[in-house]
Formats: C-alpha cells, sequence, structure tokens
C-alpha cells in the first residue's frame, strides 16, 4: 500500500497544515458556525455515559444559576 | 473577536492551572478532525490545583452543567465536570474536566509527554497522540473513526518515524491496509508486537479480510469495557440526580 492511499485530498490537505494552522481553521470555521446561527449546546449522544436530560440543558441543577462554588482540596 | 477556546484556556492560563486539551480540541491539533463546539480537559485533581481550576472558572463565569460537582472525590473516581461559560468571551461554551480516563496512566506520566502548541503567545499543553487515542478508545460509534484517521493521518506524514512512533502505530492502528503495509515494512517489530496484539499476524500473512474482522471484534470489546467502567459511575450519577428530584 502506498502511503497517500490512506487518505483522500481533502484530508491530506488539512494534515499538510501545522497545527497552528488547523487551530487558525477551526477558529474560523466556528466564528462563521455562530455567525450563522449554529448552537454550542450538545448535540444527543445515546452512547454517551451524559445521556441524561439534565447534561444537555443550559442550566445548572446543582447550584441553580449562581458561580460554581469555591473547591475544597482533596 | 477571541475564540472561546483561547478565552477558556487563557483563564486556565492566568490562573497557572495544570491542564492538558484532549477531546475534540486535540483532534483537530493533530489533524483528525475539523470542527468541535466544546472543550475537554484532564486535569491534575489535587487540592492547590482545583482551587485554581475553581478561579479560572469564575473568571470564566462558569455554571456547572449536570453532575457531579467539581471535587476531588468524584474526579479520582473516573467522573466528568461539566460546565458552561457565560462571561462575553466564551459565552455558551461548554468545558468537560476529567482527571481519569480508562486505560490512560495518571495525570502526571501524561504530562511527562505532553504536546506544546503556540498560538499567538500563549503555549497550551496537550495529550500527547499516544494518550489522546487511549481516552478515545469509548463505547461510543464516533470515537473510533477518529482513531483511525488520527493513526492513518500520522502514518502518512512521517516519512522517518522513529520507533517509538511504529510501536505506537503497531499498537493502534485500526486501518488493514496500512497495518499490511506495516508488516511488509517492519516485520521484527510487529512480530515483536504479537504477543500484546495476536492480531498483527493477520497482517503478517495479508490476510486482509481476517485481519479487518479482527479489528472489528478487537474494538467490540474495547466498547464493551467501557460500557462495563461506566457501569458504576452511570448508577452514582442516577443516584445523584434522585436525591436531588
Amino acid at each position: 500500500m502506498r502511503v497517500p492511499d490512506c487518505l483522500d485530498s481533502e484530508e491530506a490537505a488539512w494534515y499538510a497544515l501545522t497545527p497552528q494552522e488547523r487551530f487558525f481553521q477551526y477558529t474560523r470555521l466556528l466564528e462563521f458556525y455562530l455567525k450563522a446561527g449554529g448552537s454550542l449546546a450538545p448535540q444527543r449522544d445515546s452512547q454517551s455515559p451524559f445521556d441524561f436530560p439534565e447534561y444537555y440543558e443550559q442550566k445548572s441543577p446543582q447550584t441553580g444559576n449562581s458561580p460554581p462554588p469555591a473547591i475544597a482540596g482533596p | 473577536m477571541i475564540h472561546p477556546i483561547l478565552a477558556v484556556i487563557n483563564a486556565f492560563i492566568r490562573n497557572h492551572t495544570r491542564f492538558l486539551l484532549m477531546g475534540g480540541q486535540a483532534c483537530v491539533l493533530y489533524g483528525g478532525s475539523e470542527f468541535t463546539r466544546d472543550s475537554d480537559f484532564c486535569i491534575l485533581c489535587n487540592g492547590e490545583n482545583l482551587s485554581r481550576i475553581a478561579a479560572a472558572l469564575r473568571e470564566l463565569q462558569a455554571q456547572p452543567v449536570f453532575f457531579p460537582p467539581l471535587e476531588a472525590q468524584f474526579l479520582e473516581k473516573g467522573h466528568a465536570c461539566h460546565f458552561i461559560c457565560k462571561s462575553s468571551d466564551a459565552e455558551g461554551f461548554r468545558i468537560d474536566l476529567m482527571s481519569k480516563m480508562r486505560g490512560c496512566p495518571p495525570f502526571n506520566e501524561m504530562w511527562q509527554t505532553r504536546n506544546l502548541l503556540r498560538i499567538d503567545s500563549i503555549e497550551i499543553p496537550s495529550l500527547s497522540l499516544a494518550h489522546l487515542i487511549l481516552a478515545k478508545k469509548t463505547q461510543r460509534d464516533k470515537d473510533w473513526p477518529m482513531i483511525r484517521r488520527l493513526i492513518e493521518n500520522d502514518y502518512a506524514a512521517r516519512k522517518d518515524p522513529s520507533t517509538e512512533d511504529i510501536r505506537l502505530w503497531l499498537r493502534e492502528c485500526r486501518s488493514p491496509g496500512i497495518l499490511i503495509d506495516m508488516g511488509t515494512r517492519f516485520p521484527d517489530l510487529m512480530a515483536a508486537q504479537l504477543p500484546a496484539r495476536p492480531l498483527l499476524r493477520l497482517a503478517l500473512s495479508a490476510e486482509e479480510d481476517q485481519l479487518n474482522d479482527a479489528l472489528i471484534d478487537e474494538e467490540k470489546e474495547e466498547r464493551r469495557n467501557d460500557r462495563e467502567y461506566w457501569r458504576p459511575l452511570k448508577e452514582e450519577l442516577e443516584r445523584m440526580r434522585h436525591a436531588r428530584s
């Protein structure tokens, strides 16, 4: 198997970028996504260990809308 | 516009927290993914670091989502703690924090092999590729193509791989064609890896269909193990839900 066979041209182009370039492209993509009305809420995933209705809510079941409490050491 | 992930990481760095980027963001950096809407971090679980994490979360006006609360007793068991940011520079951005992941070594060991990515003036510590792959071996469909792609990308990119790179590929590669290719390129290293991963004998003999079946069985076993790992944790989450209702 020749190495390039395992990647299509789009994947190869993406991987050819440096991590910094990929990060920059990702930020542009997210910016566009948000401007286009995209949501940051997690998608429902029945296979996730956190697949409980409260996980997908935008408010806290622990403390209502208050900020997180100070953390006690272990 | 400052990107929400940079706002989060800046807050972590300002507060001198010890963390490692993982999940979808790390997959973007390694070329396995193009997009993610949240952020996942592995954090050192000790009192001092948790206090610093809490300070960073307050700066981000992050509110806890679901259970459990951010406490060492839960992180040490393998739970994840979830937050949603309310600050203007990261509004709506979700943060998941863990300290212990199934199959991964302790935080300090992962810290030793971290990758540092410099973005503008900040350095982002992230899980090594090897540890990112271990953390991705979950019960979810979506993580497995990611593992395959991360290794395919790494294999394609490295023209002069180290022995350690090759050992990683031999441990984690999920593409029959690449495994068979490696069998011809690195037969001795592959033979040495056989006791730990018996399906490699099918790569050495270039039996692609059987190798594909064996890879599927290997994935099924990992996913079954992950479900078993999470069973008591999910039961604990259920108890927290019922205690509150």
